[in-house]
C-alpha cells in the first residue's frame, strides 16, 4: 500500500489517482470526525466538503513530505472553530435528529442506530471543546497523540490526559444511557 | 511500574501507541490484573458503541463533488502548464533567432559599431578636405558643394544616431553606401 507521502507527492506532480486514494483514505474518517464535533450531519457535510474543497485549491502551498492526515484535519479543525465561532449555539443545541443514518436497512435497525447515534452525540456534547477535539481526532481521525498535540498546540501530556477524560465521561454518560 | 502507570498507558496501548518494549510490559502487566482488563473490555466495547453510531459517511453527492472539483483543478492546472509551455517556447524561439542574429554580426569579418563608422567616417572627410580643399572641388565640379552638404548631413545623422545609442547596423549600411555612392568613389567606407 503506497504511505500518505508517495500519494500526497504523485497528487502534487499532478497524478489525480494521488489524490483520489488520499480522498478515498480519509473521507470516511473525516466525517466522522467533523460529525462528532458538530453533531450536526448536515452541517458535517458542509463543512466536510469546505474542507475538501481547501485542501485541492490550496494543494500548491502543501509539503508532501509533511503530514497530509494533519494537514487535513488541521483544516477541518479551523473550518469547525470558525463556525462555533460564529454560531455557538449550533454547537449546542444545533443536533439534527432526521438523516442521520442511512435508510437501507431494515427500519428497526435504523432506529435503534439512530437512538445509538443520538446518545452518543449528546454524550460528545457533554465534553469540553477540548475533550472533544481531543477524543475525535484520535477515535475516528486516527490521528496519533503526538500529532493532536502538535495539531492543537498543547503539550502531549495534557492530549493524553484530556483523552482519559474524554473517554471516562463518554462511557460513563453512555453507560447511564444504556 | 505501578499499576496507576498501566492504566495511562491503556489507553495508548488500546489506539496501538506503545513502543515494542511498552507493549510488551503492559502485555505482561495485563495477564496478571484483573482490573486492566475490565477496562480494556471495556474500552472494545464502548468503541463499538461508537463504530455503530458513527456508522454512515456523507453522501454520494457531495463525495462525487468533491472528487470533480479535484479533477477540475488538475485539468485547470494542465492547461495553464500547457499554456505556459506554449508561450515559453516561443519565447526561446524569439530570443534563439535574436542570438544566432547578434552571433552571425559578431562573426562578419569587419565588425563595425556606431562609433567606429562615426570615426572613420571623420577621418574619411578630413582626408577628403586635405586632397580636395571645398573652393577647389566647388571650382572643379558645381556638384561638389552639394555633395558635401550631403555628406555633412549624414554626418549629423550619425552623431545624432551615437547620442541616441542607436545600434541599426543595418541603417548604418545603407548610409554609409550612399555617403560612397555621393562621394564618386574619392573615398572608400
Amino acid at each position: 500500500m503506497r504511505t500518505d507521502e508517495e500519494l500526497s507527492q504523485a497528487w502534487c506532480d499532478g497524478d489525480i489517482e494521488g489524490f483520489k486514494a488520499l480522498f478515498k483514505r480519509y473521507q470516511r474518517r473525516l466525517y466522522q470526525v467533523i460529525l462528532g464535533w458538530t453533531k450536526n450531519p448536515s452541517l458535517a457535510e458542509d463543512l466536510f466538503q469546505e474542507s475538501w474543497v481547501r485542501v485541492i485549491e490550496h494543494k500548491e502551498v502543501f509539503d508532501p513530505n509533511k503530514n497530509f492526515s494533519s494537514w487535513l484535519f488541521q483544516i477541518a479543525l479551523n473550518l469547525t472553530r470558525d463556525h462555533w465561532r460564529k454560531e455557538k449555539q449550533t454547537k449546542i443545541t444545533g443536533i439534527e435528529q432526521s438523516e442521520l443514518i442511512d435508510s437501507k436497512e431494515n427500519p428497526e435497525q435504523v432506529l435503534a442506530e439512530k437512538e445509538a447515534q443520538n446518545q452518543v452525540l449528546n454524550a460528545l456534547g457533554q465534553l469540553s471543546e477540548l475533550e472533544q477535539e481531543v477524543f475525535m481526532l484520535r477515535h475516528f481521525g486516527g490521528i496519533s497523540f503526538s500529532e493532536i498535540a502538535e495539531l492543537l498546540g498543547i503539550n502531549l501530556n495534557t492530549a493524553l490526559s484530556r483523552m482519559h477524560q474524554a473517554v471516562k465521561h463518554l462511557k460513563k454518560i453512555i453507560g447511564e444511557l444504556q | 511500574m505501578s499499576h496507576e502507570q498501566f492504566e495511562k498507558d491503556l489507553i495508548r496501548y488500546f489506539y496501538g501507541e506503545l513502543s515494542e518494549k511498552e507493549e510488551q510490559e503492559f502485555k505482561s502487566h495485563l495477564s496478571s490484573c484483573p482490573a486492566c482488563q475490565k477496562e480494556l473490555f471495556e474500552l472494545k466495547a464502548f468503541s463499538q458503541t461508537l463504530e455503530k453510531a458513527f456508522a454512515q459517511e456523507a453522501k454520494k453527492k457531495i463525495l462525487e463533488r468533491i472528487q470533480a472539483k479535484a479533477e477540475e483543478e488538475m485539468n485547470k492546472a494542465s492547461a495553464t502548464w500547457l499554456k505556459r509551455k506554449v508561450i515559453g517556447a516561443w519565447a526561446i524561439a524569439v530570443l534563439a533567432m535574436i542570438a544566432i542574429g547578434i552571433s552571425l554580426w559578431w562573426l562578419l569579418p569587419e565588425r563595425k559599431t556606431i562609433s567606429d563608422a562615426y570615426l572613420a567616417f571623420v577621418d574619411g572627410v578630413q582626408l577628403l578636405e586635405q586632397k580636395f580643399p571645398t573652393e577647389y572641388l566647388i571650382a572643379y565640379e558645381q556638384d561638389s558643394e552639394d555633395m558635401i552638404e550631403s555628406l555633412e548631413q549624414e554626418l549629423e545623422g550619425l552623431e545624432t544616431a551615437m547620442e541616441n545609442d542607436e545600434n541599426d547596423f543595418y541603417q548604418l549600411e545603407v548610409d554609409l553606401y550612399q555617403i560612397e555612392i555621393m562621394s564618386q568613389g574619392i573615398f572608400e567606407i
